[in-house]
């Protein structure tokens, strides 16, 4: 793809993510296109490129805009007195760094402890962690509701709840295999559910972009196993001697001029996945 | 598929006393909203359209995790059931606000809602009878249609009201929360509901952590304009003594509504909210106020200085003794400690103690020996924050110097005072010239003239103007001045010394005033052509 049509499909994603109504369950979406504008500032002599096969960014240039940022401060002071003696090469980079300084670029891992509140011996709380691996790339909102024990993983300082390390290293690999996370997790507690949501991949369609998000839960409240997933038909499911049941849906975000390309493609596999249309960028109304 | 109906009311009695709770109908969007964030969703909203018979139709969408049958059942249809109970992280508590939207009095309310892969639709009647049925269609979280029986003007203001209810109650909401009305003439484009998490105040701080944030400010009053919010959505503001000094926007998943929503309630979880905004108040709002005054004071920053100095408040942000930021009249910075050296018991000033405002600038100031504040312009015009200053920290009212001392300051002559002067010089009179002052402040006994030895000399307040021989001064500013300025000098300049003398002798009242009627009628006279 060439560095054009890159350009285009990054702005097109743009106009997918808040089509796609992202809830809570899944990482802030205004985290992610700050991370995508970031991607459109032009890098001197480095076309952006996507992933090979997708519509999405290659995991260096999402690195990159991280880095950059965090280097920006270090390297204008370095780059101006270049860039005033005439080096037009010094000059492009200081437009460069200078855009990408007021950039905020994704964090790697974000936690939230919430209090849910407080039952005999135990201590409920909702844990929320932000995931952005840009080596797959996958922005990944893992949110815990779990009574634990007053001397478990989770401890009570004031107005701060911490979260022992072994028991983060828990959470984030039950994002990465739901069912069997769930097992282990209620090891600790009482667990009332897991939901993972996942912003991503995104293929590439006829006019532009398809961009997807998928959420998982698991929990003991759900009556049934349900699974609706137009791109992974291997999911893992809980035990059928477990309480505990999943549920996984798949939704898409497409340009409107796709809808019955999309619709076709979803038959074909049996999937019923939710669609929201966005509008190009430059298309008309 | 109907899974089931209610064929009467539920509990008529039960549900009219909650529905009659509901006195604003459009308070049921909050309630609503509140719902929405409960249920995490990232957006909601609100349209407004009339259907075929004209009829407002409100429909609230949000892309919350929505309902099964199971929380369908167990809550949206049971009242005062809630799976919110007990849980922190959730704004409603009742399990009652969506009774609320029957306040609007609909013909029929229908709620699609779907979670995990399952699709149901309620449909209630205008009686509250309902009925619910599994769909087999995709959905997203939940949208509640409610078919009013508004039509015209009414539903035009109806959809007005139900929007400004939603921008005041939800406009810090957390999640994207957007409005439409799609009515030809009264309809609005699809618009976001959004205002910063700020207060007014010439300082801030900001404290964001898990579940809580916070921003406070300094007012100087007792009562502050506070305001409580859950998940952004607004509880309650108000003015409000909660921490003297301070004003306050705070958002607490422990803050909660009372029943009948018009207040907060002030629980165990309430006082430890405060209790958290006061330490906050005390270990970052004070010394960031005292560092941004020190900063104004050596900048010189005048309007930076006397912004922090109008919120200086003696519990929240108090001024200490030995700090130079008090403008005086003659543009020096000085201390409460410069401005009341002795000190009695518990801090109070003893003794001889009066402290001086002038406006800046005064001519009066340099009477004083000591440091004068500045004051304002005049009496039209507000106290300034040196003025409170004094009043909040040593809890005395300052007097206007003009109280104590009065100045006429000499002036440029102009043609009519010098025709004047020079007619006294060789009038054969004992007085030897006539000069212009401006009296500071306008004394109440305002007079056209008086003697004086020296132009500019300061006089006690309870000493009277006039002196028995000296120059005699005319004050510029007065009445008859100005309209003897009207005529042509030849003419004013004997007026102008013939009443002058009279003022200055001082003559009687009487004389004065047939001498202005006098001048008057000449003055009249002399406009309309018949000559003095």
């Amino acid at each position: 793809m060439t560095d054009t049509a890159a350009t285009h499909a990054l702005a097109a994603l743009r106009a997918a993510l808040p089509a796609l109504r992202l809830n809570r369950s899944f990482p802030p979406w205004r985290a992610i296109d700050a991370h995508l504008q970031a991607l459109q500032i032009e890098v001197p002599g480095q076309p952006l490129a996507l992933l090979p096969g997708t519509a999405w960014p290659h995991p260096d240039a999402w690195l990159r805009v991280r880095v950059d940022s965090g280097l920006a401060e270090e390297m204008l002071p370095v780059m101006r007195p270049l860039a005033r003696s005439g080096d037009a090469e010094a000059q492009a980079r200081v437009v460069y760094f200078e855009a990408i300084a007021s950039c905020r670029p994704l964090r790697e891992t974000v936690w939230q402890t919430r209090l849910v509140g407080h039952e005999p011996g135990r201590v409920k709380v909702e844990i929320t962690v932000d995931q952005h691996i840009f080596a797959v790339p996958t922005f990944r909102r893992i949110t815990l509701r779990i009574a634990t024990p007053v001397a478990g993983p989770i401890k009570e300082d004031g107005h701060r709840l911490s979260i022992e390390k072994g028991f983060q290293q828990t959470i984030l690999e039950a994002g990465s295999a739901p069912a069997r996370g769930f097992v282990a997790l209620s090891g600790a507690g009482a667990v009332e559910s897991l939901t993972v949501g996942e912003v991503g991949p995104a293929r590439n369609g006829v006019k532009g972009p398809w961009l997807s998000a998928v959420l998982t839960r698991v929990s003991t409240a759900l009556d049934r196993t349900f699974v609706d997933d137009a791109l992974e038909s291997e999911v893992e499911l809980p035990r059928p001697d477990r309480p505990e049941r999943l549920s996984r849906q798949r939704k898409w975000a497409i340009p409107r001029a796709d809808v019955s390309t999309l619709q076709g493609w979803l038959a074909e596999r049996g999937s019923r996945n939710l669609h929201y249309t966005y509008r190009l960028p430059g298309a008309r109304p | 598929m109907s899974l089931g109906h209610v064929a009467g009311p539920v509990a008529q009695d039960a549900l009219d006393a909650l529905v009659a709770q509901f006195s604003d109908r459009s308070a049921f969007i909050r309630e609503l909203v509140q719902n929405s964030l409960d249920a995490g969703a990232g957006r909601v909203d609100l349209l407004l359209e009339t259907d075929e018979a004209g009829c407002l139709v409100v429909d609230v969408y949000d892309d919350g995790e929505g309902m099964d049958r199971q929380i369908i059942e167990t809550c949206l249809l049971t009242l005062f059931r809630s799976s919110k109970e007990r849980d922190l992280t959730k704004i409603g508590k009742f399990g009652v606000g969506f009774v609320s939207l029957f306040a609007l009095d609909p013909t029929e309310v229908v709620v699609d809602t779907a979670r995990d892969g399952t699709t149901h639709q309620v449909r209630f009647q205008r009686d509250r009878s309902y009925r619910l049925y599994a769909l087999d269609r995709p959905f997203e979280g939940t949208r509640v249609r409610i078919h009013t029986r508004e039509k015209g003007d009414t539903a035009r203001e109806l959809a007005i009201a139900i929007d400004r209810a939603l921008a005041y109650w939800c406009r810090f909401a957390t999640a994207d929360i957007w409005s439409e009305a799609t009515h030809a003439v009264w309809g609005w484009d699809p618009r976001q509901v959004r205002a910063d998490f700020d207060i007014e105040a010439p300082l801030t701080v900001r404290v964001e952590e898990d579940g809580f944030r916070a921003v406070l400010g300094p007012t100087g009053l007792d009562r502050s304009p506070v305001a409580y919010h859950n998940r952004g959505l607004t509880l309650l503001e108000a003015d409000e003594a909660v921490i003297p000094g301070v004003g306050f926007r705070v958002e607490a998943g422990k803050l909660e509504h009372t029943l009948t929503r018009d207040n907060v309630l002030r629980d165990a979880h309430y006082r430890d909210v405060i209790d958290r905004l006061k330490r906050i108040a005390r270990e970052e709002l004070r010394p960031a106020w005292l560092t941004a005054l020190r900063q104004a004071c050596e900048d010189a920053d005048d309007v930076r200085r006397a912004e922090l100095l109008a919120v200086s408040h003696p519990l929240a942000c108090p001024l200490p003794r030995e700090l130079a930021c008090l403008k005086t009249t003659d543009g020096r910075l000085v201390s409460l400690a410069e401005l009341a050296p002795r000190l009695g018991f518990l801090g109070r000033i003893t003794g001889s103690s009066a402290i001086h405002h002038a406006p800046a600038g005064s001519p009066l100031a340099s009477a004083s020996r000591k440091p004068v504040l500045v004051g304002p312009s005049s009496e039209d015009d507000e106290a300034t924050p040196e003025m409170h200053a004094v009043v909040r920290f040593l809890e005395l009212e300052p007097e206007p110097l003009s109280a104590r001392w009065r100045v006429a300051e000499p002036v440029d002559r102009d043609p009519l005072l010098a025709a004047t002067d020079a007619l006294a010089r060789t009038s054969g009179t004992e007085i030897t010239g006539v000069r212009g002052v401006l009296l500071h402040p306008p004394p109440a006994e305002r007079t056209l003239a008086f003697r004086q030895r020296a132009p500019g000399e300061l006089r006690g307040a309870s000493d009277g103007w006039g002196d028995q021989d000296g120059a005699l001064l005319v004050h510029l500013d007065d009445p008859l001045l100005r309209t003897l300025a009207l005529l042509p000098v030849d003419v004013a300049a004997p007026l102008l010394l013939r009443a002058a003398l009279c003022a200055a002798d001082p003559a009687p009242v009487a004389l004065q005033a047939n001498l202005v009627t006098h001048l008057q009628g000449a003055l009249a006279a002399h406009s309309t052509g018949e000559g003095l």
